[in-house]
């Protein structure tokens, strides 16, 4: 069996052939039942991202005591997290929204953001070990300009070597893995 | 809102369908493609404002949704190229038709014989298609589903006078692979 060319040659031949391919079907009620509850999780998670700055408010309603530096570092972790959450929202309205543009701004925004993904988790997985560092150096601070006891110190800093890692090794485990699958996202997608 | 969607599958269903498998060789993977092309096409429809045709605004939703699909792809655990998996479909279909169409002539008839042959030539073209970059699949399909060069211009973001370009370039290497592959 031989494919004749001479037929091929023509363009209206390709359209015909291109008609001709099988299509598929689906359930339209159950389309419409997985979007109404897909949209519904993207509001859900867009309320959650908000509700996850709700600690930080409560610190502000209610007077409680702290020392300057748990003031410090509540304020530096409220700021980040309101930009943090500022970008996800941004996120998930792109991911709702986004897919009306053309192909082409769409594939650059999409590149965008998967480099931005890879960025911060890249940055996620470093400040494992720069948190940890932190904590040290805000026990050690806190020692020296409030006189601590050394056992009150060792103790901390016990406590820190042996709930850090706990912590901080998944962490950096998890961050990396999304550091790669976003930089596999980028590649494929850029040589498309 | 229901009412409209159905409509809008009925007459574009099939439009839908043939962008997905643009992009999807898998047959399982391509109706879970198309099955979220619907999804967005439902979402897209609340922010129609009419400034696009409808036909142009369908297509922009479910090619952008395709490109994510495709840089998703990536990560999935049984990963095996579009093209890998589209030649190995092309080559297990070729060697499971060999034998009959070998015999065709006293086991089947004329019109079997038609309807294999055209599937075959659905398949090599669909796997032709596949191998194009993007702007090329994407442009290059638009155009057999008979928009004009505006209307392409229009979804993909690209020049009308780019879009003559591609179309012209890669209609030629359609045509090139698949007088390979037969």
């Amino acid at each position: 069996m031989t494919f004749d060319p001479s037929t091929a040659d023509q363009t209206p031949s390709l359209d015909a052939l291109w008609q001709q391919q099988s299509t598929l079907n689906v359930d339209t009620r159950k389309v419409v039942k997985m979007a109404k509850s897909q949209r519904l999780k993207q509001r859900f998670y867009i309320f959650l991202d908000v509700m996850s700055l709700t600690p930080y408010l409560l610190f502000l309603v209610w007077d409680i005591e702290l020392t300057i530096f748990l003031k410090a570092f509540i304020a530096v972790n409220a700021f980040a997290g309101m930009i943090m959450i500022g970008y996800f929202i941004k996120l998930r309205w792109i991911s709702a929204f986004g897919e009306y543009t053309s192909t082409e701004d769409y594939k650059t925004r999409l590149l965008q953001q998967l480099k931005n993904n890879a960025k911060i988790a890249f940055i996620n997985k470093h400040l494992a070990w720069v948190s940890m560092l932190l904590a040290v150096s805000v026990i050690a601070l806190h020692a020296t300009f409030f006189e601590d006891e050394p056992f009150v110190f060792t103790k901390k800093i016990i406590m820190v070597s042996i709930i850090a890692p706990l912590l901080l090794v998944p962490w950096w485990i998890w961050a990396s893995k999304r550091q790669a699958r976003f930089e596999r996202e980028f590649n494929t997608l850029s040589t498309m | 809102m229901s009412k409209q969607f159905e409509h809008i599958l009925v007459e574009y269903g099939p439009l839908l369908s043939r962008v997905a498998a643009t992009y999807e060789a898998n047959e399982s993977l391509r109706q879970e493609l198309y099955q979220d092309i619907c999804m967005a096409v439902w979402q897209a429809l609340q922010a129609f404002k009419g400034e696009s045709s409808i036909k142009t605004y369908l297509l922009r939703v479910a090619h952008n949704r395709c490109v994510t699909h495709v840089s998703k792809a990536v990560n999935s655990v049984n990963t095996q190229s579009f093209d890998e998996q589209n030649d190995q479909a092309s080559n297990n279909d070729n060697d499971a038709l060999s034998p009959s169409i070998n015999t065709s002539s006293n086991t089947y008839n004329n019109s079997v014989e038609q309807s294999l042959i055209q599937s075959m030539q659905v398949e090599a073209l669909l796997s032709a298609v596949r191998k194009l970059k993007l702007p090329a699949r994407q442009v290059v399909t638009l155009s057999l589903e008979g928009l004009s060069y505006q209307e392409i211009a229009e979804v993909t973001g690209l020049s009308s006078s780019n879009v003559g370009a591609i179309i012209n370039r890669s209609k030629k290497e359609l045509q090139r692979q698949m007088q390979n592959d037969f």
